[in-house]
């Protein structure tokens, strides 16, 4: 006991000194900096791990990291991640990748890893989403009003509660500030940054985003979610309906996805082989019973 | 006590505002100008508009503390100049809350033991904790309940010994509890679980001679609580109990404002919790991974020392517990006695004193956005049981230094140094991130990212980053500031620490640069700013031992 309490004081005093002596420091960032420029490919993704330590991989690396990259809806279209980690720590968008290099720059290591497959992308929802390649729709009953392409409109909001907010971009479908079709980044249930279509429903309606041309592929893969203090529900644990998302080429559905609260960040992935290699007219419906509070989202490509 | 109101009073300086803060500042600030009026026209004073004119910003909270803030900052800074940064005549009281809670502390376990040693090591541990030595330097409740708590229960537990004057200051001690924050409420249960713990027994053969022998603190408190309560908070003096046209009164209002206070939101363990239920665990991780490890283990060993006191307290165990109680005894006497038999029950009385305040989180229900602060008066008891664990093993080492040195009492002062480090360094450390500092157990403040512990709350990091400002911005330039409040954000420039040309704006696009206080649940206000600049590219990051705390971003 006698020296048992003595020698914890002093390991806790050694642990506090240890851990203040790992942290990286601006030159490693920076030496991490040099090595990814100087690395990086075209179509590589740059990342950081463990996930909080996001906010200083966009300061040192921020002109590698675009917006979709940040608020990318997954990884399995990249096929290669340099991913500058510290602590030893996962990414847990590159569970199943493979090693093949690693430099390190004191605490950091820059890790290179490889997709084993890749997804290869031939159109993406989120960047044909204007015209003339996109057109939206607020459809009630048997009246479709087309939505109005805007550009450049201030974007407006922030702060805590205030959810997504309406890009300067965007398909305005009413006079309500929430009724548009625009590329917004929801937070989602785990509290990442995903960049998506905005697509809250209407009441009794539909919410219909159309690509006149889309080049379809095998599959049509997405995600679709709710803006987090929506979809969370409030604090006697009431939620909001479900909302469906149904996709359709050339009028035919070929699916469609339910999403109930609390499921968060949900992958959808739908058959389009049968009219794959060629251009169709692909269609987004969104839906629901009842739309309070359905700060709804969706991205998704044809691969 | 004054070296630490000292050492508080000289590195708040530079510690930013919280949220809580910015609204006492403007509370105290009107309550001080309604003194200020009732020193020049006391009948328009007392005048219920006057009252309630001045008295009805943050009327959920009682007006003790703000009134010392507010005069705090009335007199020494804004009549008698002798503190010329404003805000820490604002904080002082709050300083010399934390110093006298130290000294209150020091004199609870002098006076339990006959022991200086215990009431130092007590003390000092007490007051370096990195949560407390944060919330020590602010003009909020926290702290001061902490000081209050100890001091009620000081003066009962002197009181137990009989005497009518302890149990009079028991009852003006209760009062200005109350007035302090609604923490006091529990004292009652503490008081009375106590009587019946260890006099329960002789309380029921009393009775039923007809006697009813209640400590008389009790009583005093029924009194003399209620009356400082409503005296010392003019608010209430109108409607407390109901309106004149029958509906619920004010102090309705605040007991239903604690009763049913809103969540809001924390993290723990990687979750974002912002409704029932919470997890049970929670208050006692927190002191895992907050309070320093060489505090938890004196702590423990401080309770170990005192069982075989605290079986003789609780003689009314069964008695097939009674080997049982020996046997701990045996095995426990080499390290420490208890101090001389006496009938104040003081281990069940210490024990308490650290239990009762954590006792709302053994309920799911229970908010715990507080992180720590809310069962801060828990803290004085544990720093006692470490106290006491000093003593047991300074004993063993004066045992063990025998006749080897001749000054004995500089061993062992040696010995608490040492013991002390640990937790003077990881406190030295915290400052100014004090909500952001985890301890080694944690693994640090990395340790704590890695677990998912919240990582700040209140916005007052903000101040860190005064340096970027002033040598980044531009003339004029606005900050969008988050969860930094504008009271808050003026008082820094009040002090003449940030540039007063600064503005403070409430969205990213009106802003030259926007800010975002790392919190899980506020991840939305970076997105925020993605979608405003179009960009994810931050142009600084404040960090605590590598830890991201604020986030800058500039408009291209």
């Amino acid at each position: 006991m006698l020296l048992l309490i003595p020698l914890a004081a002093g390991a806790e005093l050694v642990a506090e000194w240890v851990t203040e002596a790992r942290v990286p420091r601006e030159a490693d960032w920076r030496a991490a900096q040099q090595y990814l420029r100087q690395t990086r490919r075209d179509g590589d993704l740059v990342a950081s791990a463990p996930l909080w330590t996001d906010p200083l991989a966009r300061r040192y690396f921020g002109d590698l990291i675009s917006l979709a990259d940040a608020a990318r809806p997954d990884a399995t279209r990249y096929r290669r991640a340099l991913v500058a980690t510290i602590r030893g720590r996962e990414h847990p968008d590159f569970q199943g990748w493979r090693e093949t290099a690693q430099q390190r720059f004191g605490p950091i290591t820059v890790r290179t890893l490889e997709n084993p497959a890749p997804a290869q992308v031939r159109y993406d929802l989120i960047a044909h989403l204007h015209p003339p390649d996109a057109r939206g729709f607020r459809v009630l009953g048997n009246d479709s009003l087309e939505c109005q392409w805007r550009t450049g409109i201030n974007v407006m909001g922030g702060g805590l509660g205030q959810g997504a907010l309406a890009p300067p971009n965007r398909f305005t479908c009413s006079n309500e500030g929430w009724n548009y079709l625009g590329v917004t980044v929801i937070e989602d249930m785990e509290h990442r940054g995903r960049q998506c279509i905005w697509s809250h429903p209407v009441q009794g309606g539909v919410m219909a985003t159309e690509w006149p041309e889309a080049q379809v592929a095998a599959r049509l893969h997405g995600h679709h979610g709710l803006a987090y203090e929506a979809e969370r529900g409030d604090d006697e644990g009431h939620i909001g309906a479900d909302v469906e998302l149904r996709a359709l080429v050339d009028g035919e559905e070929v699916g469609r996805s339910l999403h109930h609260d609390g499921e968060g960040w949900k992958v959808f992935d739908f058959d389009t082989l049968r009219f794959a290699n060629g251009t169709h007219r692909l269609r987004i419906e969104i839906r629901t019973e009842n739309a309070g509070m359905r700060h709804y989202c969706f991205e998704g490509d044809l691969r | 006590m004054s070296a630490y109101v000292a050492l508080l009073f000289r590195t708040a300086r530079h510690l930013g505002f919280a949220r809580d803060e910015g609204f006492y500042f403007a509370a105290s600030t009107s309550y001080a100008r309604w003194f200020d009026l009732l020193l020049r026209n006391r009948h328009e004073a007392l005048t219920r508009t006057a009252i309630d004119q001045a008295w009805n910003i943050n009327h959920e909270h009682p007006s003790l503390m703000k009134s010392l803030f507010g005069l705090s900052w009335l007199f020494l800074h804004e009549k008698w100049h002798l503190i010329a940064q404003e805000s820490l005549s604002f904080r002082l009281p709050g300083m010399v809350m934390g110093g006298l809670g130290l000294w209150l502390v020091y004199l609870f376990g002098y006076r339990l033991t006959g022991r200086h040693r215990v009431g130092l090591m007590a003390a000092a541990l007490l007051g370096l904790m990195p949560r407390v030595f944060y919330h020590a330097h602010l003009d909020c409740f926290d702290v001061p309940v902490m000081t209050m708590w100890v001091a009620v229960l000081y003066c009962h537990w002197r009181s137990l010994d009989g005497g009518f004057g302890w149990s009079l200051a028991t009852g003006v001690m209760w009062g200005l509890c109350l007035e302090t924050k609604h923490n006091a409420w529990f004292v009652p249960i503490l008081v009375v679980v106590h009587w019946l713990v260890t006099r329960g027994g002789e309380f029921l053969s009393a009775s039923r001679r007809g006697n009813f022998p209640l400590p008389l603190s009790l009583p005093m408190m029924a009194l003399l609580g209620p009356v400082i309560f409503v005296g010392l908070w003019p608010w209430m003096w109108f409607d407390t109990l109901a309106t004149p046209d029958g509906h619920p009164g004010r102090f309705s209002e605040y007991a239903n404002f604690h009763l049913h206070h809103a969540y809001y939101n924390m993290e723990y363990l990687g979750f974002n919790w912002f409704r029932p239920p919470f997890p049970r665990s929670y208050a006692w991780g927190m002191i895992v991974f907050t309070v320093p490890a060489i505090t938890l283990l004196l702590g423990l060993l401080g309770v170990s020392t005192q069982l075989t006191a605290l079986a003789r307290e609780l003689s009314w165990l069964p008695s097939a517990l009674a080997p049982a109680r020996s046997a701990w005894g045996a095995r426990l006497k080499t390290f420490a006695d208890a101090w001389p038999e006496d009938r104040r029950g003081s281990v069940s009385f210490l024990l308490l004193g650290f239990a009762v305040p954590l006792g709302p989180w053994l309920s799911p229900k229970t908010p715990i956005f507080g992180g720590t602060k809310h069962w801060f008066p828990a803290y004085p008891f544990l720093a006692l049981f470490a106290g006491l664990g000093f003593w047991a093993l300074s004993r063993l080492f004066e045992a063990w230094l025998g006749e080897r040195v001749t000054r004995t009492w500089l061993a062992v002062l040696c010995l608490g140094a040492a013991l002390v480090l640990p937790a003077f360094s990881q406190t030295a450390h915290s400052h100014p991130f004090g909500l952001s500092n985890y301890t080694p157990l944690a693994g640090g403040a990395p340790g704590g990212a890695d677990l998912g512990l919240n990582r700040q709350f209140w916005g007052f990091t903000t101040a860190s980053l005064v340096p970027y400002f002033n040598a980044q911005a531009r003339p004029g330039a606005s900050v969008y500031i988050h969860d930094t409040t504008w009271d808050s954000w003026v008082m820094m420039q009040r002090d003449g620490y940030l540039r007063g040309d600064l503005r403070a704006v409430w969205q990213p696009a009106e802003a030259d640069f926007s800010i975002v206080h790392h919190e899980l649940h506020m991840n939305e206000v970076d997105y925020q700013n993605w979608v405003t600049w179009q960009s994810p590219r931050v142009a600084e990051v404040l960090t605590y031992d590598g830890v991201p705390i604020v986030s800058v971003y500039r408009r291209p």
